[in-house]
């Protein structure tokens, strides 16, 4: 499997097929005497900024850790957790009682239901 | 195969909402009034290039079934996704502050009410459509009212053309006069006509519409009467413009004068259906506008999204649609010249064409993404070449209009 | 990395020459300056005399034609301004200055007419506009055929 082109940044589906983010991150565990292997996908938060380049990169990331939902804390995905991999990759998790909607949660309680019509 | 006609709504929507809208108007207006004929060709060329595009994103989504940012994401990493995102949607911003000024302008028209009072309604009911309505309202409701805009078709026949002169126009030809704002002009108009925001609003409208490999013939047919439909209004405007204002000499630097261009031929009617035409045309790009920049941040982040999904299950994608309007209005209200600023932002958009375009003809070679259904040479071909000429006009033209050319 | 860096130059010199090429094309001579202000003066005058006929045949509504007028008044000085500050030939630049005054005073005239509603009085005002326009516009052709 190609890391970068068949896992990074493509769409992840929970157990109940709802979109959850994408793989923002990889988490490489290696052992020695064993072949480098995935351990984590990481969802969000700062694994995004630090993507991004120089000032922009260092600015985001701390603004994030400050001021985001959870400080900026990823969401970490276990690889045994992976059910498939496909166009998208689909992961035993549901989450919708997860911490990788908490930023969509946020925005749902702190501003969208403040205006009328909601619902 | 009903279902399929039906389809055909969100071709015209896409072209009424995303072509005939202030930028094509102003463009179209200055182009006819400065040189008569002479600027069909960028008009048809833009059409021409738009038409290619648009049929491309509604393949990649019926054949991948993934939207244009999903897909840019996917292919080539955030790394590099996320230059054409911020660049995108800077420059989107400023068509959307355009696009605001010209519906506030229409309604100044009608009541006399500064335009810089309007902007902040008009923004804000933008907002209450796409909160309180469904996707599909929008596409059956924007092509109906949209019909208003036929009054630039009967306008442009009431006159008698000189349909040689016409024909003429559809070559390109070195200007007679001020090369400067001709070539100005031409980047204009390509900006205003090749607007990638209709890719992304197409692409997510036919993934919501659940297409599959079945729609990719419809999907040329609907891209191609579409679009073809917005640029007939197009060189309508610039023709009517042509006769009206250009033997008189007048130079069209302010909508006020462009309000004018019905008058003659069809009285108050012309006046009026002026600002109503104006107006709806401007509100359907703002619709389009919005709902783009919250598909392509959606989709490339991999959040939820969908305009027909309650706002309570897709709150990021509401919000940056609510961010983006709530954002727009302020250059208006701040008495910056609407025509400035649609002219400044459709220049901009010339410019920063292959930053969106290119990307995407990788893409949509790339047969992981498109299976068989790969781009051929010829479409392959005029994108890249008008882009790129585009670009480069767009980048020698801008500095010199700023330094006080024209 | 060096081929990198020549490779910029290269591209970063060709703009700076095509630049080069379209400034010269486009930049222009005094003669040439005041053939464009004079434009500028048919311009103006015809887009009120328009206004104003408009208004009379009841094709626009008042308030629209009140608020383009008093627009045009503002725009025909600010161009006023500019062209009197301009590198113009001599009597060209006396001729330009006196056109957009005169048309700006015939401009705001025809304001205040529709403001009174006066529908008779506007057609004078139309007709000077249209003189203020054809003079303006061969004065124009005789610097183009000089």
């Amino acid at each position: 499997m190609h890391l970068v082109r068949d896992l990074l940044d493509k769409q992840l589906i929970d157990v109940n097929w709802q979109k959850m983010g994408r793989v923002d991150g990889l988490l490489m565990e290696a052992r020695p005497g064993t072949q480098p292997h995935i351990a984590t996908i990481c969802v969000g938060g700062t694994v995004l900024t630090r993507r991004l380049p120089g000032f922009v990169g260092r600015w985001s990331t701390a603004v994030l850790r400050r001021f985001g939902p959870r400080h900026g804390a990823p969401f970490r995905i276990p690889w045994s957790r992976v059910l498939s991999v496909d166009a998208m990759i689909r992961v035993d998790v549901d989450s919708d009682s997860s911490d990788a909607m908490a930023s969509s949660r946020w925005v749902r309680d702190r501003i969208i239901d403040r205006i009328p019509g909601a619902s | 195969m009903k279902q399929k006609i039906l389809q055909l709504t969100l071709g015209v929507v896409t072209s009424i909402g995303g072509f005939l809208e202030v930028g094509s108007i102003a463009t179209s207006a200055q182009a006819g009034a400065s040189f008569a004929y002479q600027l069909i060709w960028p008009v048809v060329l833009g059409t021409i290039v738009l038409i290619f595009l648009v049929e491309m994103s509604g393949r990649l989504a019926a054949a991948s079934k993934l939207t244009v940012s999903g897909a840019m994401r996917d292919r080539f990493g955030f790394d590099y996704f996320v230059v054409p995102l911020v660049t995108l949607s800077v420059v989107i911003y400023l068509v959307l502050a355009a696009e605001v000024g010209g519906a506030a302008f229409a309604l100044q028209l009608v009541t006399g009410i500064s335009y810089r009072w309007w902007a902040v309604p008009v923004a804000l009911l933008v907002w209450l459509i796409l909160w309180a309505g469904p996707f599909s309202a929008v596409e059956r409701w924007v092509p109906l009212v949209g019909l208003v805009t036929v009054v630039f078709l009967v306008g442009a026949l009431e006159l008698n053309l000189d349909w040689g002169a016409l024909a003429h126009g559809l070559i390109p030809t070195m200007p007679s006069h001020d090369g400067l704002h001709y070539w100005f002009l031409v980047v204009n108009i390509l900006g205003a006509t090749i607007a990638p925001y209709l890719m992304y609003f197409y692409s997510s409208g036919a993934v919501e519409g659940k297409w599959d490999e079945s729609y990719i013939g419809i999907n040329r047919v609907i891209a191609t009467i579409g679009m073809s439909f917005g640029a007939l209004l197009a060189v309508a405007v610039l023709v009517v413009c042509a006769r009206v204002f250009e033997p008189a000499g007048m130079r069209m630097e302010g909508y006020d004068q462009i309000a004018l261009m019905l008058t003659g031929a069809l009285g108050s009617w012309g006046f009026y259906l002026f600002a109503a035409s104006l107006f709806v045309g401007c509100l359907g790009a703002c619709l389009e506008i919005a709902l783009a920049v919250a598909y392509m941040t959606a989709q490339g982040l991999g959040w939820r999204w969908g305009q027909d999904e309650e706002p309570r299950k897709v709150p990021r994608f509401v919000l940056v649609y609510t961010v983006l309007l709530a954002l727009a209005p302020w250059l208006i209200v701040l008495g910056v010249s609407p025509l400035q600023v649609t002219s400044m932002s459709m220049a901009l958009t010339a410019a920063t064409l292959p930053v969106a375009i290119i990307p995407f003809i990788v893409l949509m070679n790339d047969p992981v993404y498109v299976g068989k259904h790969t781009n051929g040479w010829i479409g392959n071909c005029v994108v890249l070449f008008t882009i790129v000429m585009a670009c480069i006009l767009a980048v020698v033209t801008i500095p010199l209009q700023l330094l006080g050319g024209g | 990395m060096r081929r990198g860096r020549h490779r910029g130059v290269g591209r970063g010199g060709m703009a700076a020459v095509l630049a080069a090429l379209v400034a010269a094309g486009c930049s222009r001579s005094p003669r040439e300056q005041a053939r464009m202000e004079l434009l500028s003066v048919r311009s103006w005058a015809a887009s009120a005399q328009m206004v104003g006929e408009r208004w009379m045949e009841r094709a626009v509504p008042d308030r629209y034609a009140k608020r383009a007028l008093a627009s045009f008044v503002k725009k025909i000085e600010s161009e006023r301004s500019k062209a009197s500050a301009a590198d113009l030939p001599a009597r060209a630049k006396a001729h330009i200055v006196a056109a957009f005054d005169s048309t700006a005073r015939a401009t705001d005239s025809l304001l205040r007419v529709v403001e009174r509603g006066d529908r008779a009085a506007a057609a004078h005002i139309t007709a000077r506009l249209a003189a203020r326009a054809r003079d303006a516009h061969s004065m124009s052709e005789r610097l183009r055929a000089k």
